[in-house]
């Protein structure tokens, strides 16, 4: 991956990205108002019953 | 594999490995990571590199139900994650195994035959299978990975170099999370600044912040981009 990738997605808009610490990238988005819920999602705060009892996909 | 030049056998032996993965990288309480959950042929580094990722991906997620941010739950997106990584490398590396050692004389001669292109074509190089060097997988079937069109979502943050200052952008990232935001004007980055401890770097005439994260804290986090 290269950094033309990233200046691909800053070009039009503002764009917010979580990275896990992994390393990873776990969401993006361009409101500020997504992403608590974003974020949340990503470090597993939101869980279980929507998401990850059963091993399933949201 | 060496091409059409005089070469010298100095020594033959037989070389057996395995390639498996276990059924479930998390049984309850217990986790397996590295060779105890994954077999691979020694093919592009993907044994330690693999395991390593184990690791890497498994330790915040561990730490994060220690500290009591994420229930236990969390740890089945381990599974779900390195399973598929784990998969992806068997396929990988059952390629090469193909190409290595044909399993049949028609696999044989076609790589005879792209060996043999290969010293003058191109288009031949690409199909000669040494081994596929290993690269971070990428989580699309995730669950705690956002599900949107877009290639990125689920892989390793792409590197750059930072202007202005002897550091790439992996070097900023890493031990928890963090929000990075590409902001399209120096000014809007200045409104960020004042919104939260957010870092401002620079890259090819962009602009781009980062701050660390606090998965705990869902105010704090939804209100310095806003």
């Amino acid at each position: 991956m290269t950094p033309s990738r990233w200046r691909g997605t800053a070009q039009s808009a503002e764009t917010w990205w979580v990275v896990r610490p992994d390393g990873h990238l776990a969401a993006r988005g361009s409101k500020g108002e997504d992403f608590a819920a974003a974020l949340m999602t990503a470090a597993g705060v939101v869980t279980s019953d929507r998401i990850l009892v059963k091993g399933t996909h949201a | 594999m060496i091409g059409d030049i005089p070469y010298e056998i100095d020594w033959v032996s037989t070389y057996r490995f395995h390639q498996r993965v276990v059924a479930r990288l998390r049984v309850g309480r217990v986790l397996f990571a590295g060779d105890a959950a994954h077999s691979l042929p020694p093919y592009g580094s993907r044994g330690m590199n693999s395991g390593i990722q184990d690791a890497d991906n498994l330790a915040w997620k561990l730490a994060s139900i220690h500290n009591g941010q994420a229930g236990e739950d969390l740890l089945e997106s381990y599974h779900i994650e390195r399973y598929a990584a784990a998969r992806e490398n068997l396929r990988v590396t059952e390629a090469t195994i193909r190409f290595m050692v044909p399993p049949n004389r028609l696999r044989r001669w076609t790589r005879s035959a792209l060996l043999r292109l290969s010293h003058s074509l191109g288009l031949a190089q690409k199909h000669v299978n040494s081994g596929r060097m290993a690269e971070p997988f990428v989580y699309t079937e995730s669950p705690i990975v956002q599900q949107a069109d877009d290639s990125l979502l689920g892989s390793f943050a792409p590197d750059m170099r930072i202007v202005d200052e002897p550091s790439r952008l992996r070097r900023l990232l890493g031990h928890r999370f963090v929000a990075l935001c590409f902001a399209t004007t120096g000014a809007r980055a200045a409104e960020l600044l004042l919104a939260g401890p957010f870092r401002v770097v620079r890259h090819g005439g962009r602009v781009a912040c980062r701050r660390p994260g606090r998965g705990r804290s869902r105010r704090r986090s939804g209100h310095s981009l806003r």
